[in-house]
């Protein structure tokens, strides 16, 4: 072998294992970086340059490229996990605060508030002479409506909170868009340069992954390196093309927003993911729950204004007034001509009768009528089993939401072995890196050396 | 497996956040005391909870209204002992009246007595209880009784109804607690001012049958006391009935609803360990790095 050729071979090396140790060096900076995976040289030995010539050694060493190391089909698991995940987290968020909302099994809720008030009739019966059970049952009216209305209102501010989210949700979605669309027009420039481009290729199955929580996202990467993404069978990332979304105000609906296409207008459909969740719901879950509360609500209303008008006030004279005003949960309040008079709460069934409260009893009575679920329950009844199902609901989405969670966590750690970044692992890298660089400087001074010998000391 | 470092750091974080998660919830078990917090605690739980709530409170209600009835009937019972008082007294007399030695002045003095008899009367068909009128039907803000002439009444006028003041005393169950006036003190007015009358006049053939009138009025008030009396002995009863009730509702709600606080205090300690434990793993794995042994 000749001298000269010795040195370039050497060359290859030193410079082969500067750029290992610069990869190592880029693992460790990066090691806590989302969504990284570690890079490895790969490395191969430079054959002999004259084949026909038996027993010559290689020419060194040689750079193919850089790898990333990653397992491409627990990321695809994940991202299936990841809308599930997505869409029972929203379901068990929005549940929890239903829950807190209703304060059951507590004495905060619509129940105490209705016992309160039936036995506040049984009060009043007891006593119809005086106004101070006149008073106590329209204080217990009064409260039974407060508690009404603050619940109602903040099932209809999580419906609000739910539309606001959808909004932001489609915003995030459209940067997410952005993002992949932008990385593709890079990934495809430096692939065709040959360049593997992992650090960019990371970067979008970072937003890829966050794309999947969000919504339903189908995804196919293509010859040239690019990512097309599309929902529901549209595309929403091809090449560097992205078609967004936009939203738009159904009157229909509430003026809640629906997700759109921004191209034509076309409704997205997204079951899952957390835009999924969210518009579930806010079109369906919330709203059936408000439905079902206002049931109770309106029933008890009624029932109570029918009966009450059939009372005597306490002149024994007026007749026909209605306890409660108002349409439904939003609004229900006491009669504000009964509240201004305590004297109207009628107590007694015939006219003229100051000691009869059988009125007040028929009201108190109520308590136990089967007035709902077609006359098969009572308000007792059908509000219990508004809180069981809202119960079981919740606990199950909890465990979904619970699994999916458990199951996301599990493929990423599984991802983590195979793509993090182990320090002492890259330690033990650098070292033999170094180890290697300091060889290959040795070779140097040798064959410095060796030249010195041939061309200084031979005369 | 491989391990890669924020791989260690994440799963060792996950290990903390469940330990800590899982002994959040027993702490919250044991600082309220309560199992059920909220529906999905346990949906069908909370449901008997709701329901024995609900049956407890009107429980209590009924109790209460018990109470009241219990005082409306013990005051009517002890008005009409006072009524048979009155007539026992009114029999001793008109049989003295109807013995044909006594004189007209002496059945004149007689008569004296039963005025006041009948004013006493009056004031006890006026028992009024809690500002209530109970012999007044349901008009119970005004004095039932009246005599038309002040000490010296012809009739004494009954001016309340027969309406019925009723109790709600478990559910749907309601019991009438007054007795309208007139059904009882109409009778004895009548046999009063009767008997006064053939007093000032001097009318034996009718003071002969004077005893016998009131006879037939003590066994009237007799067999009214005798259904109050059924009444209260009803109310007792039920009240015991809701008692009981009361215990049982109250342990099952203690039994779905509070936390086994023995078990929650030992799985307090267990948890608190495991927690401790992750802790101290954590500790030892995140400090072992080759950087230390590297020169």
């Amino acid at each position: 072998m000749a001298l000269s050729v010795g040195l370039n071979s050497v060359m290859r090396a030193l410079l082969a294992q500067q750029q290992a140790l610069d990869v190592a060096s880029h693992n460790v900076a990066n090691v806590n970086t989302p969504g990284y995976s570690r890079q490895r040289l790969r490395l191969a030995s430079v054959p002999a340059s004259n084949p026909s010539q038996p027993g010559l050694p290689g020419n060194g060493v040689q750079v193919i490229g850089t790898e990333r190391i990653r397992n491409i089909f627990i990321d695809f698991q994940r991202r299936g996990q990841e809308q599930a995940a997505g869409y029972y987290a929203v379901k068990t968020d929005s549940l929890k605060l239903v829950e807190t909302s209703l304060g059951e099994p507590g004495e905060s809720g619509l129940r105490q508030a209705m016992n309160d008030f039936f036995n506040a009739w049984r009060d009043v019966a007891n006593d119809p002479e005086q106004s101070a059970m006149r008073s106590a049952v329209v204080q217990a009216g009064t409260s039974l409506g407060f508690t009404a209305t603050r619940i109602d209102g903040q099932l209809r501010s999580m419906r609000d909170d739910a539309n606001r989210r959808v909004a932001a949700t489609v915003t995030e979605i459209n940067g997410l868009a952005d993002q992949i669309a932008s990385i593709n027009g890079q990934i495809i420039s430096l692939r065709g340069i040959g360049d593997p481009a992992g650090d960019l290729t990371d970067r979008r199955d970072h937003s890829i992954d966050r794309l999947s929580r969000l919504v339903d996202v189908q995804y196919t990467e293509t010859a040239s390196g690019s990512m097309t993404v599309s929902i529901g069978g549209r595309s929403l990332v091809s090449g560097s093309n992205v078609r967004g979304l936009t939203t738009a105000t159904n009157a229909a609906n509430n003026n809640y927003l629906d997700v759109q296409w921004a191209s034509d207008g076309a409704a997205l459909s997204s079951a899952t993911g957390e835009l999924g969740g969210l518009i579930n719901q806010r079109d369906v879950d919330l709203p059936q729950r408000l439905a079902d509360f206002n049931a109770v609500v309106t029933q008890l209303m009624a029932d109570v204004n029918t009966a009450h008008a059939t009372g005597f006030a306490r002149d024994g004279v007026t007749t026909g007034t209605a306890f409660f005003t108002g349409s439904d949960a939003s609004d229900i309040a006491v009669n504000a001509a009964v509240t201004g008079n305590i004297d109207l709460v009628g107590a007694a069934s015939l006219a003229g009768a100051a000691g009869d409260g059988s009125n007040a009893l028929g009201l108190a009575d109520l308590q136990w009528a089967k007035t709902m679920g077609g006359a098969t329950q009572s308000y007792d009844e059908f509000y219990n089993s508004l809180v069981t199902s809202l119960g079981v609901d919740a606990k199950n989405a909890q465990t979904l939401a619970d699994a999916q969670a458990l199951s996301v966590q599990q493929l990423d750690q599984l991802q983590q072995s195979e793509a993090g970044v182990n320090l002492d692992e890259e330690m033990v890298n650098i070292v033999q890196f170094q180890r290697a660089y300091q060889a290959a400087a040795r070779v140097i001074s040798v064959i410095d050396d060796m030249l010195d010998t041939l061309i200084n000391r031979t005369i | 497996m491989r391990v890669s470092t924020p791989g260690l750091s994440s799963r060792l974080l996950n290990q903390i956040a469940t330990s800590q998660q899982r002994l959040q919830e027993v702490q919250d078990r044991v600082s309220t005391g309560r199992r059920i917090n909220r529906p999905s605690d346990d949906p069908y739980g909370t449901s008997r909870v709701m329901i024995a709530k609900t049956r407890l409170d009107a429980a209590g209600q009924f109790q209460r209204n018990i109470q009241i009835a219990n005082i409306d009937l013990a005051t009517t019972e002890s008005a009409f002992v006072s009524v048979n008082t009155v007539l026992q007294r009114a029999v001793e007399l008109s049989v003295q009246a109807g013995n044909s030695s006594l004189d007209a002045a002496s059945r004149n003095q007689i008569a004296f007595e039963i005025d006041r008899m009948i004013e006493e009367t009056t004031a006890i068909g006026n028992t009024s209880q809690a500002g209530r009128y109970i012999f007044a039907g349901h008009q119970t803000t005004a004095p039932p009784f009246a005599p038309d002439v002040a000490g010296n009444p012809t009739v004494v006028n009954y001016s309340g109804d027969s309406g019925a003041i009723q109790r709600e005393i478990s559910a749907g169950e309601r019991l009438d607690v007054n007795v309208p006036g007139d059904q009882v003190f109409t009778g004895v007015f009548d046999a009063l001012i009767t008997f006064r009358d053939n007093l000032r006049s001097n009318n034996v053939a009718g003071l002969q049958t004077d005893p016998q009138a009131f006879n037939t009025q003590i066994d009237l008030v007799l067999q009214v006391r005798g259904d109050v009396g059924s009444k209260m002995r009803r109310l007792d009863l039920t009240e015991a009935r809701l008692q009981d009730d009361d215990l049982q509702l109250q342990t099952m709600i203690g039994e779905l609803e509070d936390a086994d606080f023995v078990d929650s205090v030992a799985q307090l300690q267990i948890r608190d360990s495991a927690f401790q434990a992750a802790l101290a793993a954590v500790g030892k794995s995140l400090n072992m790095s080759l950087l230390d042994f590297l020169r």
